[in-house]
């Protein structure tokens, strides 16, 4: 799954938790906390759905790695591709 | 006889087994929900009757939604919470919010919206000495995470008292948190005062504009969009069995076998059906009495409050030992003073505390006699608080403690749950069994989502 792929599953799985949030503009690098006011009990759903989306399994201690939109795609894009090798 | 099995069994489809088991489906989970009625809601349901010309909806419970946000709020606030939790979007709730609410105690008056800056100046007006202590309380209470509490019973009253050093503004600020939540006769755990003052005062009231309905429906209906659901009604659970590898769960027409249950039903309730002995002390004696006044006219416009809390007694707020209504303090709820652009029910609330055992002592004329002398006393509240409300009202009905034990279950027809939380919702040697709703320690409707969502993500719900 190339990154493209995986930053708009992202999108969309942030845009299915905050439908009335306008994501057009959502930077990459700034934190979600920051942009959208996404807490721990977010960044958990979020990780909840990657693991249901993308059937990986997630540690706790890895939580913290899914601050941003950047941190988010390079963290599931390591995560799939370990899993297909 | 064959068993269905579930991974996860919810008992209840009130606010917090709706709530819980709708996280538990969107991860995947193979979940029943069972309900003793043939409609969901509890506490907070709804029913029809013929009222002058037209069939209209009442809502049991309802008289506001705590915890009021605008649309595309973020932050710490709770509605937000619940709107990401569930994937809902802000216009499905059809929120409207209130004008303005009035605390009565005796000869003093203060009134709030859901503007907390609103409140803040008529404090400082009536008891300016003490505005600065109000401000501190204020940031106290922004301050706390209320996630992490998980303490025994401590006193809200003193809790407050410590900050505040006056009496009179104590009991304003405190009647309408222990009226929207308190199972103890004289005081709320701190907990609870915490966040029911956030969620009275800091966030705020609104309405659905269709009332209760509307949010069943939102989530009964996301329900059914997944086929790992059940909702099974008109199943009583009658029989919990912990077996070696599994719970059996028992109602009068099936068996189901589930790895956990997690119940809304009570933590006394819970004991009773486990074959458990069942501590008489942990039963509340908060219930209520509640007269209804269905109008066919439009409302004159000349008053605009939302909700009237009043207490005309000295020295205690509650008196609901053996009297089948407290009737000094009540609750006024004007179901036509939220904003709204359109036409709102034309419905007034009277409610006052009720104690179940006054009540159920009676035989049924007295029953009858009993409710028609408190229908008369809500109307003489009325012309005492709303003296400018001149309809007359096309139906009126009036339930009891016995009516709620009779549609909910709950023991003493208890609202907000016995006097022993379970704040991480463990109240067995076994984990695979777990309390939602008031005995988890959460009440009110967004209170009970919130405990439903946060009891499944906490126990149902694992990212390995
Ligand atoms: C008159 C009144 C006014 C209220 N007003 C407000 C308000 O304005 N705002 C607010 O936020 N809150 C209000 N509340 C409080 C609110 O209703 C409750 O805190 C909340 O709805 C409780 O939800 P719950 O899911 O925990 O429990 P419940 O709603 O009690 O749900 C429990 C469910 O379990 C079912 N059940 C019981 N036993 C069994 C069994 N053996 N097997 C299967 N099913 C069973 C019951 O039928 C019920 O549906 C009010 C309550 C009352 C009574």
């Amino acid at each position: 799954m190339d990154r493209e792929t995986i930053k708009k599953q992202i999108i969309e799985i942030i845009a299915d938790i905050l439908p009335d949030q306008d994501l057009s503009s959502l930077s990459e690098e700034e934190s979600l906390r920051e942009q959208l006011g996404m807490d721990s009990m977010d960044v958990l759903d979020i990780a909840m759905e990657f693991r249901k989306n993308f059937k990986i399994a997630i540690e706790d201690e890895d939580l913290v790695k899914l601050s941003s939109l950047n941190s988010c795609i390079e963290y599931l894009d390591q995560k799939i591709s370990s899993k297909s090798h | 006889m064959n068993s269905k099995e579930y991974d996860y069994i919810i008992i209840g489809a009130g606010f917090s087994g709706l709530s819980c088991a709708l996280r538990l489906a969107m991860f995947d989970h193979k979940v029943a929900i069972l309900e003793s009625h043939s409609i969901p809601g509890g506490l907070n349901s709804y029913y029809k009757r013929k009222a002058g010309k037209e069939i209209i909806r009442i809502d049991t419970g309802l008289h506001a939604l705590t915890n009021y946000s605008v649309k595309g709020e973020l932050g710490t606030k709770l509605f937000p919470q619940i709107l990401k939790q569930f994937r809902f979007s802000y216009d499905q709730f059809n929120l409207c919010p209130q004008i303005k609410s009035k605390i009565i105690l005796q000869d003093q008056m203060i009134e709030f919206s859901n503007d907390i800056n609103f409140l803040s100046q008529n404090v400082k007006n009536l008891f300016p000495n003490h505005h600065q202590e109000f401000l501190n309380f204020l940031e106290f209470v922004k301050t706390q995470n209320l996630n992490l509490y998980n303490a025994p019973f401590a006193s809200g009253l003193e809790m407050i008292s410590s900050f505040i050093n006056n009496k009179n503004l104590i009991n304003l600020l405190s009647f309408p948190i222990i009226c929207y939540g308190s199972c103890w006769p004289k005081d709320i755990d701190s907990y609870l005062y915490l966040s029911l003052f956030k969620a009275i005062y800091l966030e705020g009231l609104s309405r659905p504009r269709e009332g209760i309905k509307t949010i069943l429906d939102l989530f009964e209906e996301k329900l059914k969009t997944y086929k790992n659901v059940d909702l099974i009604y008109k199943n009583q659970v009658a029989n919990l069995e912990i077996q070696k590898n599994a719970i059996r769960v028992e109602t009068q027409k099936s068996t189901f076998l589930t790895k956990k249950v997690f119940s809304s039903i009570g933590y006394p309730k819970m004991k009773d059906l486990l074959g458990e002995k069942l501590h008489k002390e942990n039963l509340s004696q908060v219930s209520f009495v509640e007269v209804v006044f269905v109008y066919d006219e439009e409302k004159d416009q000349a008053y605009e409050e939302t909700i009237i809390f009043f207490n005309e007694s000295e020295t205690n707020i509650f008196e609901q030992k053996d009297v089948l209504i407290g009737k000094s303090a009540g609750v006024i709820c004007c179901v036509e003073n939220f904003k709204s652009s359109k036409k709102l029910n034309k419905i007034i609330k009277v409610t006052f505390y009720g104690n179940y055992s006054a009540w159920s002592k009676l035989d049924k004329k007295e029953y009858i006699k009993n409710k028609k002398t408190i229908i008369d006393y809500a109307k003489s509240k009325l012309q005492l608080y709303l003296p400018k409300e001149k309809r007359n009202p096309v139906y009126i009905d009036c339930f009891t403690p016995k009516t709620i034990k009779r549609y909910t279950s709950h023991l003493n027809g208890m609202v907000y749950g016995s006097t022993d939380k379970f704040k991480d919702g463990l109240f067995h040697a076994s984990k695979d069994l777990i309390l939602i709703g008031a005995d988890q320690g959460n009440v009110g409707i967004t209170g009970c989502i919130l405990s439903g969502a946060s009891m499944a993500n906490k126990h149902g719900l694992s990212l390995r």
